[in-house]
């Protein structure tokens, strides 16, 4: 016979009284969301793919060099008396145009192109929010200037305000480390320029957002009670803005991607031989059709990195949505 | 000499290099002649050659695609001619020749008793004329390689008033002399008389409005004569009666145009015609199939990387150093070029005269590479953050992929000395060539060809600084990447001696060795394919010339 412990009462009681708060509620709503499930377990996967494949699956026999070598310097061997080979055991993703291993490479190209995706959309989301929500509380000549300024950038292209300032600021900045990795300039370039001009919208969001909040009640109270403007912004009207402010977070980690992918298939992106996804793609156009292997792979691990984003950021909006139809 | 960089522009223009049956040798030029010609046997033999594009005239001097160029090569000549399957100048119509001290003034003896194809006598104002003729652009024409190689047209001056042609003045002391007085010393100028472009023509017949037309008289004095150019583009040579050398082996040439490269391969192998140049890369692999026969002619060209040392660090000899034992020629030419090209040792192809092999073949070493680079990183106190690598945009005829070869160069340089290389390929005419020249770029990948085959015309046109691709000063006025090295071309350009301008070029060369300007990476052969069963053909760097050709029984 099986004793089986029930719960105390008191405990009983309590798990069945105590309200959920709102996080747990949000995530009680995003596990029924089976796409965003699905999302987060690709991206995962992919994260797995990118950090532990280097360590891990990253390493070969480089004859230029005479040696075997791990790591980055794997990704970057350009045997290129083994140039364009299809897939095979050696090389399990084949190679590129110049004899460099294209498995390697999608693994140190993901580790750039998911830290631009990060990164920019990082910093769209900490220019935009701060943009909105002063332009919003302090309202005015702030306002407006914070505003037109963001419709003006709004007013020109992304595409060629990308292509203009990646090419204007190209190879300007110098190599950073990041966890250990050598970063060439062109990668801080990038996550600047996207993140630069993909905060547009989020500011007018969070605007519009605050613009209602500052009318609240809880509000005029803290600012009868002399709290300081920065604690009523970073307290009060910040959290109760989060939602927003995270889906477009994520959305925006979908586009930079996107955005790196663009501007490095013109050439303007990472400079090679730091991988990207979008930079792989680039020296690809030639051998759309001799040599797809080139342009599958990075090209299918954007498609998926960006569709569990974007699926993620679906789930998020409806999970923090308190109208959401879905129930739990 | 004036030369466009790169600018793949004239193709090697085709001369021949007639065999002499005359024993009267210029005693500065000794040179071996054949001298067992096998004699024509009875029977018209007819070879027929297949051509890519028609020839544009067959006024040799105003000729510029290839096609104009390799027809008038056999039927005009001119006052000297190439060795065959090389590039010295050897006597043609000049049976000697002599030069003053100071490289000024050059007197030609014309061979005696050479007539036109249309029995006009050779004379020495004949041949004036033709001077006269090139000069004044009279009739009007472009006269593309005059211009390029002489500098300019009678009556031309540059901003300080120099006048721009080479030669100053023709002059017939008699019959047999011409004597041309030059503005400046110029000791490849029987080089440049061999380019078909210079070939001697019948005054007679270009005072004719129409000359070089399908229609015109040939009139040349050269060992064919044009029988008739069809409106299929089929032209169509026969021999010469009138030629003074040793009469060429077939009969009859006939050049024929098929514009479609499968077309054209295609005749060949059902030996419709005999011999085509333009030869696609992936047909090489035909090579042996369908009885023909694939045939290289040695290199006229030099791919290099250029490095401009008005840019830091790139003034400091060890990290060029570092850059030239970073890259891997053996493997670029293996992995870029459909087999048609060899590692590059000197700024130069051995195929042509002048050359001096390095003590040593630069090639990738690592060691080497980060020790020089280690010295480098040390001489620069503000050592900059990346480098502008310009790759050619387009395929040219010495780099048939500079994206690939530009991607492996710059993950070379970037993973073996951790500089980043940034490449840049922009549009080129209106702004890699720009500028390149205007010594914008801190690396660039170039190729040059040296339209005459002699020594200076590879090596000063890019090392004495008319360019600022290499050097420029603050002013961005071009310098030289070495004085002393320019210089050095220079006076080789003023010294009339064979064997005295050889050595100057071996030094040359040896400081090209040990400054490295630029890192020489290949040369690329032109390919020709032939029926198996047709023989004599000249591989020559310069000029495709089909005097000698035989048909296998």
């Amino acid at each position: 016979m099986t004793t089986v412990a029930l719960p105390s009462t008191a405990e009983a009681v309590q798990a069945i009284v105590a309200p959920l708060s709102p996080g747990e509620l949000a995530w009680r709503r995003f596990r029924k969301h089976r796409m965003a499930m699905a999302g987060l377990v690709t991206l995962v996967l992919l994260s797995l793919y990118v950090s532990l494949g280097g360590p891990l699956l990253s390493q070969g026999y480089c004859t230029p060099i005479g040696r075997t070598v791990r790591g980055e310097a794997w990704a970057n061997c350009n045997d290129t008396s083994l140039k364009l080979q299809p897939p095979s055991a050696q090389h399990v993703f084949g190679t590129d145009v110049i004899g460099r291993d294209i498995f390697a490479r999608t693994i140190y190209g993901g580790q750039i192109s998911l830290l631009i995706g990060g990164a920019a959309a990082l910093m769209a989301v900490i220019v935009g929010t701060l943009a909105g929500v002063v332009a919003a509380y302090y309202g005015g000549w702030v306002d407006s200037l914070l505003m037109r300024f963001t419709e003006a950038m709004l007013n020109i292209p992304t595409l060629f305000l990308l292509i203009v300032t990646a090419k204007f600021f190209g190879g300007r900045l110098p190599s950073v480390n990041f966890f250990g990795r050598e970063l060439t300039g062109s990668v801080l370039v990038i996550i600047l320029i996207i993140g630069g001009t993909s905060w547009m919208y989020l500011a007018r969001l969070v605007r519009a957002n605050v613009l209602s909040l500052r009318e609240m009640d809880y509000v005029l109270a803290a600012q009868a009670l002399g709290v300081s403007n920065t604690r009523i912004i970073f307290a009060h009207l910040l959290p109760n803005t989060l939602a927003p402010i995270i889906v477009s977070t994520t959305l925006g980690v979908a586009n930079a991607i996107l955005s790196e992918a663009y501007v490095s298939f013109l050439g303007l992106g990472v400079q090679p031989p730091t991988a990207s996804w979008g930079n792989m793609l680039e020296s690809s156009y030639k051998y759309l059709e001799t040599a797809p292997w080139l342009w599958f792979f990075p090209g299918t691990l954007v498609l998926l990195t960006v569709l569990s984003v974007n699926f993620v950021g679906d789930g998020l909006r409806d999970a923090f949505d308190p109208h959401s139809s879905r129930h739990l | 000499m004036i030369a466009l960089v790169a600018c793949a522009g004239p193709p090697p223009p085709p001369t021949d290099s007639p065999p002499s049956p005359s024993a009267t040798f210029p005693a500065v030029h000794p040179t071996t002649f054949p001298t067992a010609l096998p004699t024509p046997t009875e029977g018209p033999r007819t070879f027929t050659i297949g051509l890519a594009s028609a020839p544009g005239t067959l006024d040799p001097a105003n000729a510029v695609d290839q096609a104009a160029l390799l027809i008038t090569r056999h039927l005009y000549e001119g006052l000297t001619a190439y060795e065959p399957g090389a590039t010295r100048p050897i006597p043609a119509l000049a049976e000697a020749w002599e030069a003053s001290a100071d490289g000024l003034i050059w007197t030609f003896h014309l061979r005696p008793n050479v007539r036109f194809s249309d029995g006009a006598p050779l004379t020495a104002q004949a041949a004036a004329r033709n001077f006269d003729r090139w000069l004044s652009r009279e009739p009007s024409g472009a006269y593309t390689f005059w211009r390029l190689m002489f500098g300019g047209f009678a009556g031309e001056a540059d901003e300080d008033g120099a006048p721009l042609s080479l030669v100053a003045k023709v002059e017939t002391p008699d019959d047999r002399t011409l004597v041309l007085a030059l503005n400046r010393p110029e000791a490849s100028l029987p080089s440049t008389l061999a380019m078909p472009s210079f070939a001697l023509v019948n005054p007679a017949a270009f005072a004719d409005g129409n000359f070089g037309a399908p229609t015109a008289n040939s009139a040349g004095a050269g060992p064919f004569s044009l029988y008739s150019w069809t409106s299929e583009n089929i032209i169509h040579l026969v021999r010469n009666p009138n030629y003074w050398g040793v009469p060429p082996q077939p009969d009859e040439l006939v050049f024929k145009v098929i514009p479609d490269d499968t077309q054209r391969l295609l005749a060949l192998q059902v030996g419709e015609i005999e011999g085509v140049s333009h030869l696609n890369p992936k047909d090489y692999a035909a090579d042996g199939q369908h009885d023909t026969r694939v045939e290289f002619d040695p290199p006229l060209n030099v791919l290099y990387l250029g490095f401009n040392q008005a840019h830091a660090p790139w003034n400091i000899l060890d990290c060029r150093l570092a850059v030239a034992y970073a890259l891997d020629k053996g493997r670029y030419v293996q992995a870029f070029f459909p087999g048609d090209a060899q590692a590059a040792l000197a700024m130069q192809p051995p195929s042509v005269w002048g050359y001096a092999a390095p003590p040593a073949d630069r090639s990738r070493d690592l060691a080497r590479a980060a020790e020089h680079w280690e010295a480098c990183r040390a001489a620069v106190e503000f050592f900059p953050k990346s480098a502008t690598l310009y790759v050619p945009p387009i395929p040219r005829s010495y780099l048939p992929d500079p994206a690939g070869l530009g991607l492996a160069i710059q993950n070379d340089i970037s993973t073996t000395l951790g500089l980043d290389v940034l490449v840049a390929a922009p549009d080129w005419q209106t702004a890699w060539l720009p500028d390149v020249h205007a010594g914008r770029a801190d690396l660039f990948l170039l190729g040059w060809t040296g339209v005459n085959g002699d020594p200076d015309s590879f090596l000063c046109p890019l090392f004495c600084g008319a360019e600022g691709a290499f050097n420029s000063d603050e002013l961005g006025q071009p310098l030289p990447p070495d004085a002393e090295l320019a210089q050095l071309l220079l006076s080789a350009r003023a010294v009339t001696d064979p064997a005295e301008r050889e050595a100057l070029y071996a030094q040359a060369h040896a400081r090209i060795f040990d400054l490295v300007p630029a890192i020489p990476l290949a040369h690329r052969q032109t390919a020709w394919a032939f029926r198996a069963n047709v023989n004599g053909n000249v591989p020559s760097p310069i000029e495709n010339v089909f005097l000698r050709l035989t048909l296998e029984p």
